[in-house]
């Protein structure tokens, strides 16, 4: 048996072996992570081939430290929000928020205010951030959610509500 | 900054997920019951200078595949570290999809092709299978 090391390092070296046995052990519940983020299960395998080949073309940059499934849940996780967000494009779809404030921005200031986003999340509670996480980033389903936190769906809505607020007034 | 402002501002600036957010998603994440189909990757190295024509001859064949029914996904991929290789992965829903696209024309004639452009015997591994 094949250890997650030995397997992310075979990915880092570009091995085609290492990218078909990390399939073998863990392709089932990539899919199945994909599906949360995607429509359908047919895109969902889409995605993680595409992962595939892209790591085959390209090897993935892994630190020493890291864990598979760290690297696994957010290589899965960011290749399915860029197939949306490329299905939304090849679609010619608008921008979500079409002529919003910061799509009007320059991208200058764009990135200030991705800085400024980010400087503002650091001074969130962890648990500020994993409801944040969950209503805006979609990463976790509000039960989910409300059951690594232990609260009640009123609660829920609750904590939500306060920690935008507190987002947000970080943010004036 | 208001909370409509707020929303509308998180719609166009992605939130970053931090990461034990999502290896808690992974692990809250059953696996779905899925039909295993046919996963492989064929290697191929091209002769010098061939490595246009046999990227060529391969998208033909890619294209060929995906109208097979039964056939998933066909791709072509060249590694940055190695110009003279493509890799070519490919899904099929089952083995008799596989089996039929083996049995086809335009593999047979990507086989003959290959003759003249390939430098070694292609590699292939199975992802899945059955």
């Amino acid at each position: 048996m094949i250890s997650d090391q030995e397997l992310l390092g075979g990915l880092a070296r570009g091995e085609a072996e290492a990218v078909a046995a990390l399939y073998r052990h863990h392709g089932a519940r990539m899919v199945a992570f994909a599906r949360r983020y995607v429509s359908g299960a047919g895109i969902a395998e889409d995605v993680v081939s595409g992962l595939l080949g892209r790591w085959l073309e390209r090897p993935p940059r892994v630190r020493e430290a890291d864990r598979l499934v760290a690297f696994l849940a957010t290589s899965v996780y960011h290749a399915s929000v860029d197939w949306v967000r490329r299905e939304r494009a090849e679609q010619g779809r608008p921008p979500r928020i079409p002529g919003s404030e910061t799509e009007r921005r320059a991208p200058a200031a764009r990135e200030d205010l991705r800085d400024r986003l980010r400087a503002a999340l650091e001074m969130l509670s962890a648990d500020e951030r994993t409801l944040l996480e969950t209503h805006y980033g979609r990463a976790l389903t509000t039960e989910e959610c409300m059951e690594l936190l232990g609260i009640s769906r009123a609660a829920f809505h609750q904590r939500l509500h306060r920690a935008r607020v507190h987002l947000a007034e970080l943010l004036k | 900054m208001n909370l409509t402002e707020l929303d509308k501002l998180l719609e166009s600036v992605e939130l970053h997920v931090r990461t034990e957010t999502l290896v808690s998603a992974w692990e809250l994440t059953d696996e779905l019951e899925r039909k295993r189909g046919v996963v492989l990757v064929v290697t191929m190295l091209a002769r010098p200078g061939m490595e246009e024509r046999l990227e060529l001859a391969t998208r033909e064949f890619i294209a060929a595949t995906l109208r097979l029914p039964g056939a998933l996904g066909s791709s072509l991929h060249r590694p940055e570290s190695d110009p003279r290789t493509l890799l070519l992965m490919e899904r099929f829903e089952s083995e008799e999809s596989f089996a039929r696209h083996m049995a086809s024309d335009y593999f047979a004639r990507l086989q003959l092709e290959q003759r003249t452009l390939l430098a070694a015997p292609v590699q292939v591994v199975f992802l899945e299978r059955g």
